[in-house]
């Protein structure tokens, strides 16, 4: 026990530094850029009123005032309300839950973690490990996945969602099954790219000279080696998913009403533009602009830098 | 002015009944009309002056009129199922008769009809000197072939539903060269307003081969020049077009009508008609709130409304579980808040309903009171029904009708207090057409139709094998309410007729399979320099007499 305790208390002094200091490393890089600082404090700011969102209005996104659809903002409705006299503050960031904060497989049922989140992630296990796969072992297993993929990349991408959401239908996972399909390809290439180039060097050398099992050099030696660009390419890929959100929920595909879907709330919304009441359509416009801006944002800044900083 | 013996004797018993204060005047002329009276003579008779429409020095002939609409790839008018095709080729090919925008049905090609006592045998007279626009002269082997191409099984026209119920291809008879007898399986008085029917369009018996694009031959006041589908479709007026105008030259006014496919999108017609590029936006196939609400208030603009009979059907399978239990039914109807779902999904423009097909327009309705939003009353039937905890069911609608997708969405909120947990399945509106006979929980369009026996015959009975018929898209057949109907399919003293619809009314709600929440008003929109256009609860587009102002 004293010995275990040893281990684990030099690991502690060890270890720490070492993940503090790569941690402050990552931040000064963040902070080094203006852009990646602008993009991070949008993002900070819809992750923010997403999280707290039960706290920062009275409404619920879907509590209904008959008496007053179509307002424009006033002290009780700061952003106005919908044709149903919902408020929109409320259903915008509740909107944002949706797509940042957590997944809803049910009407009761909710998974941490936003529908796009969800999306990327998935399609990044399965783009990472096909592009693993296909990198590393090469031969026939390669030529299948690749040509399979570069079939998928082929069909216009509003194409394949609006195909793949006509045959499941309508929900919150659906959605993030069409974003993984249509994802998946575009980062099975790019790992696939980046593990060619790096399992030419001499630590996978080294590694297979040890009798590593593949797995372990894929998932241990060069995933970690490729996780630069991924992270980049994944923070946009998070913009693109909420496009794909907005786009769905804007064809009537994305997560069914009364939900307050950032897309199906302009579509709505429009209706009503030239009538006079353009607050439904607009703040879910610029919710979706500012957020998907903010995001290209960062990822921009954070590739510069880590360039300059390499 | 016709001989007393020529007069139909229902006539005297309705004239009777006008007196006494029994019928409307309105109604009066209805049911004359339908007996074979000229509008004139019943309009003399009811002790009303015939409306003439004066000539005015000021009425201009000339210009083109530019509507948006869909121009879709049609090929045989009986198979029309919008429409839009129809009021595009209505202007080349006309029908027997024409149901005014009063719900008054008059003669048209036909001169006039006569009908037995029994209301089973019908004579159809038709006007002499009527020709086609390529030269053949309209006759009763026209009648006969197009009554025929409706009662063709494979022509496939929804006619075949309708006037296949009372009429078979044995029964039509041709009397004279004008003269067509109609020998009916049963009695039955809304004749004239099938042979309105949208796709009841007369055909030339000798050229007509299956395309009307093809050879488009009509005895309209235009002929069509050029029809692309997806694009636009121009019509030509003609010369020697049978009506006259007050000024006893021939009509049509306007040198012509143009059609232009602007897509479903409504803001670019919208800023279209604003910026004067077109003249009308043909809604009949479209929503229309939003063009409702974006011109209301535009000075340019000519906004006719019309109460109708047409409505979103919140319509329940009852061959499937849960709604076979007419318990959970009527749960299910006690949750609409009708004025709130008016307001909100169509913005107070209509009627509050029922749950019964009959519109307070039709002249059989029997005025029933507006059930309430009771939530405490349908959660104890719903526990009634075995569902204590309440039920979880999804209700299918398209994304595209924007006031269907309100409705639903009120619906669900109102319905949660009673244990309804309602999931709003949303798809597109092709999708939904795939399936709209299928699903257990939906809403349906319904378009509307001049008599309350029409739709009632068209979506809740059975046919002779005991099979519902082909609409009866909720499967609900009702041995008293069918034979109710028949009696009413038969009955012309409107206060019996009246009397029958009452009982009809009450059985739908109280164990029918259908909500009806509202009626909704359509909308004929121009902009003000089309003169004399007349609004339609259908938004047929009767525009012979339609001048433009320069």
């Amino acid at each position: 026990m004293a010995v275990s305790k040893e281990v684990s208390a030099s690991n502690e002094v060890v270890v720490s530094p070492g993940r503090l200091r790569r941690l402050w490393e990552g931040l000064s890089i963040l902070f080094a850029s203006k852009t990646a600082m602008v993009g991070l404090v949008i993002v900070l700011f819809w992750v923010f009123v997403a999280v707290f969102a039960p706290f920062l209005t009275p409404y619920t996104p879907l509590e209904q005032d008959w008496k007053a659809p179509n307002h424009g903002p006033t002290s009780k409705h700061i952003l106005g309300t919908d044709e149903l006299g919902r408020d929109l503050w409320s259903r915008l960031i509740y909107g944002a839950r949706l797509v940042l904060v957590v997944l809803p497989i049910s009407e009761d049922v909710w998974l941490p973690g936003g529908t796009a989140l969800w999306g990327v992630l998935v399609a990044l296990l399965v783009g990472t490990t096909l592009g693993l796969i296909g990198g590393y072992h090469g031969g026939w297993i390669d030529e299948i996945t690749m040509r399979l993929l570069d079939a998928m990349m082929a069909i216009p991408v509003i194409l394949l969602y609006l195909l793949i959401m006509a045959a499941l239908g309508a929900s919150a996972v659906n959605v993030v099954i069409a974003i993984t399909i249509v994802g998946t390809p575009g980062i099975a290439r790019l790992v696939r790219s980046l593990t060619l180039d790096i399992r030419t060097r001499e630590y996978i050398r080294a590694a297979e000279t040890r009798g590593e099992s593949p797995w372990y050099i894929m998932f241990v030696e060069i995933l970690p080696n490729a996780r630069g660009p991924i992270i980049v390419d994944a923070m946009l890929r998070v913009g693109y998913a909420i496009f794909a959100m907005g786009t769905l929920g804007f064809l009537g595909l994305g997560l069914p009403p009364p939900s307050p879907d950032w897309g199906s709330m302009v579509a709505k919304g429009r209706e009503f533009i030239l009538a006079g009441s353009p607050w439904a359509a607009l703040w879910p416009s610029v919710a979706i602009a500012s957020l998907v801006v903010g995001l290209n944002l960062l990822a921009d800044g954070l590739r510069e830098e880590s360039m300059r900083y390499q | 002015m016709k001989n007393k013996e020529e007069i139909h004797l229902a006539i005297y018993e309705l004239k009777d009944d006008l007196e006494k204060g029994k019928l409307t005047r309105r109604e009066f002329l209805r049911y004359a009309v339908l007996l074979g009276m000229s509008a004139a003579a019943a309009s003399q008779m009811a002790g009303l002056a015939f409306p003439r429409r004066v000539f005015a020095a000021r009425i201009k002939r000339g210009g083109t009129l530019r509507a948006s609409g869909a121009v879709q790839k049609v090929t045989h008018p009986a198979q029309f199922s919008w429409v839009v095709p129809s009021n595009e080729l209505r202007q080349v090919a006309e029908y027997l008769t024409y149901t005014d925008g009063n719900n008054v049905t008059h003669p048209y090609l036909l001169k006039d009809w006569k009908v037995s006592d029994d209301l089973k045998t019908w004579t159809l007279t038709l006007r002499q000197g009527i020709k086609f626009n390529n030269g053949d002269e309209f006759t009763a082997d026209d009648v006969v072939f197009t009554m025929n191409q409706w009662l063709n099984k494979d022509v496939g026209s929804s006619l075949l539903g309708m006037v296949g119920a009372y009429l078979s291809p044995t029964g039509i008879e041709k009397s004279g060269k004008y003269q067509v007898k109609l020998h009916l399986n049963k009695a039955e008085i809304a004749v004239p307003e099938h042979m309105f029917h949208y796709p009841a369009m007369v055909l030339n018996h000798k050229t007509f081969e299956g395309d009307f694009i093809k050879r488009p031959h009509g005895t309209g006041p235009y002929t069509l020049e050029v029809y692309r589908e997806g694009e636009r479709c121009v019509l030509k007026r003609r010369n020697d077009y049978w009506q006259k105008a007050d000024d006893g030259k021939p009509l049509p006014y306007m040198d012509g009508m143009e059609f232009i496919d602007m897509g479903r999108e409504m803001a670019p017609q919208i800023a279209a008609i604003k910026a004067g590029e077109i003249d009308m936006i043909d809604l009949s196939d479209a929503g229309g709130t939003d063009v409702y609400q974006a011109l209301k208030d535009d000075a340019n603009i000519n906004i006719l409304p019309s109460t109708t009979g047409q409505t979103r059907l919140l319509r329940m399978r009852v061959d499937m579980k849960p709604w076979s239990d007419n318990r959970v039914r009527m749960a299910l109807k006690l949750c609409q808040h009708r004025e709130k779902i008016l307001a909100l999904a169509y913005f107070g423009q209509g009627m509050q309903g029922q749950d019964c097909h009959v519109s307070p327009i039709h002249p059989e309705y029997c005025q029933k009171p507006i059930p309430k939003y009771d939530p405490k009353r349908a959660k104890q039937l719903l526990k009634e029904a075995g569902y204590p905890r309440g039920l979880d069911v999804n209700i299918a609608v398209s994304s595209g009708w924007t006031d269907v997708v309100r409705y639903a969405e009120v619906l669900k909120q109102d319905a949660a207090p009673a244990g309804l947990r309602i999931n709003i399945k949303t798809m597109p509106t092709s999708q939904y057409w795939e399936k709209w006979t299928e699903v257990d929980l939906g809403i349906t369009p319904w378009t509307h139709r001049p008599l309350g026996t029409m739709v009632l015959n068209l979506a809740y009975i059975a046919d002779a094998q005991g099979k519902p018929v082909a609409w009866n898209e909720t499967r609900w057949v009702d041995k008293e309410f069918s034979q109710l109907l028949e009696q009413a399919n038969g009955t012309l003293n409107v206060d019996e007729r009246r009397k029958i619809f009452c009982k009809l009314e009450q059985i739908q709600m109280d164990r029918g399979s259908i909500g009806i929440a509202w009626w909704r008003n359509v909308w004929m929109v121009t902009r003000n320099r089309v003169q004399d256009a007349e609004g339609h609860p259908t938004l047929y587009m009767l525009f012979n007499k339609v001048w433009l102002r320069t």
